[in-house]
């Protein structure tokens, strides 16, 4: 498991770096945001941190995509430059190593997202009934 | 294939909790506490696709992988075998997954509707 995982690291290339770094602050985010969002009062801020922890899933998932268009950008530039009867060969595990990226943002967005989309209920409950709004003074 | 088990687990809580959630905001019993669990279904649905996308990515990098290996004849067929395992965890995960999305959605519309007019 950890072999094929730092197998899965080592194909990644650089972006790698970028969303294990986001991984780890959504990790700690979902920590925080889950225990804020339960044990503090803030019933606005609270929903707020929710929708936080949402947007911060979706970064990472973009940020994925975005390794997977830049490790398919550098396998595009390579093949120009390889024997023909290579072409195929490269192509194919060029795209399966760009992959690599997506796979590990699938993997780290899910604790953020999930656990924010959630929490959002969480935060709608707490949050007080809206009061019933002064109806207008009347004009004569 | 292994992404199926997750998928089904995931997908029956979803389900589950989204079906519980909308039948009682349609009975009008416990408004509030029911629309907020309804988001905990939609988070279930969401949580099902990811692990839908991640058996066909891992599938197909794995695949292609693979038959980069073997001798070309071979290669055609079994990266189209390939492929057609990764679409199904794929549409596996997307189809239950977007079920129980759409459901704790409905419940989650519903809800506040009724919860704001009530």
């Amino acid at each position: 498991m950890l072999e094929s995982l730092a197998r899965l690291f080592e194909e990644g290339g650089p972006p790698m770096y970028f969303l294990l770094a986001l991984g780890a602050l959504g990790l700690a985010a979902t920590v925080g945001a889950g225990l804020f969002a339960l044990l503090w009062k803030a019933r606005r801020v609270a929903l707020g941190v929710a929708v936080g922890l949402v947007a911060l899933g979706l970064l990472i998932l973009a940020v994925g995509f975005l390794g997977q268009a830049w490790g398919l950008r550098q396998m595009n530039a390579a093949l120009a430059q390889v024997n023909p009867e290579d072409v195929a060969i490269i192509q194919m595990v060029g795209s399966a190593e760009a992959r690599a990226p997506v796979i590990l943002a699938l993997l780290l967005c899910q604790p953020p997202l999930v656990t924010g989309i959630a929490l959002v209920g969480l935060g709608w409950l707490r949050l007080k009934a809206p009061a019933a709004e002064p109806s207008p003074p009347a004009f004569d | 294939m292994m992404v199926v088990f997750p998928i089904a687990l995931l997908g029956l809580l979803g389900l589950g909790l989204g079906g519980v959630s909308l039948a009682f905001i349609l009975g009008g019993s416990r408004l509030r506490a029911f629309t907020a669990l309804s988001t905990v279904a939609l988070a279930a649905g969401v949580w099902t696709a990811l692990v839908g996308g991640v058996g066909y990515q891992a599938g197909l990098r794995a695949s292609q992988s693979a038959v980069a290996q073997m001798d070309p004849g071979q290669r055609v067929r079994l990266l189209a075998e390939g492929e057609h395992e990764s679409t199904v965890a794929l549409g596996f995960g997307l189809g239950v997954g977007g079920l129980c999305a759409a459901l704790g959605a409905a419940a989650f519309a519903l809800g506040i509707s009724r919860a704001t007019h009530a």
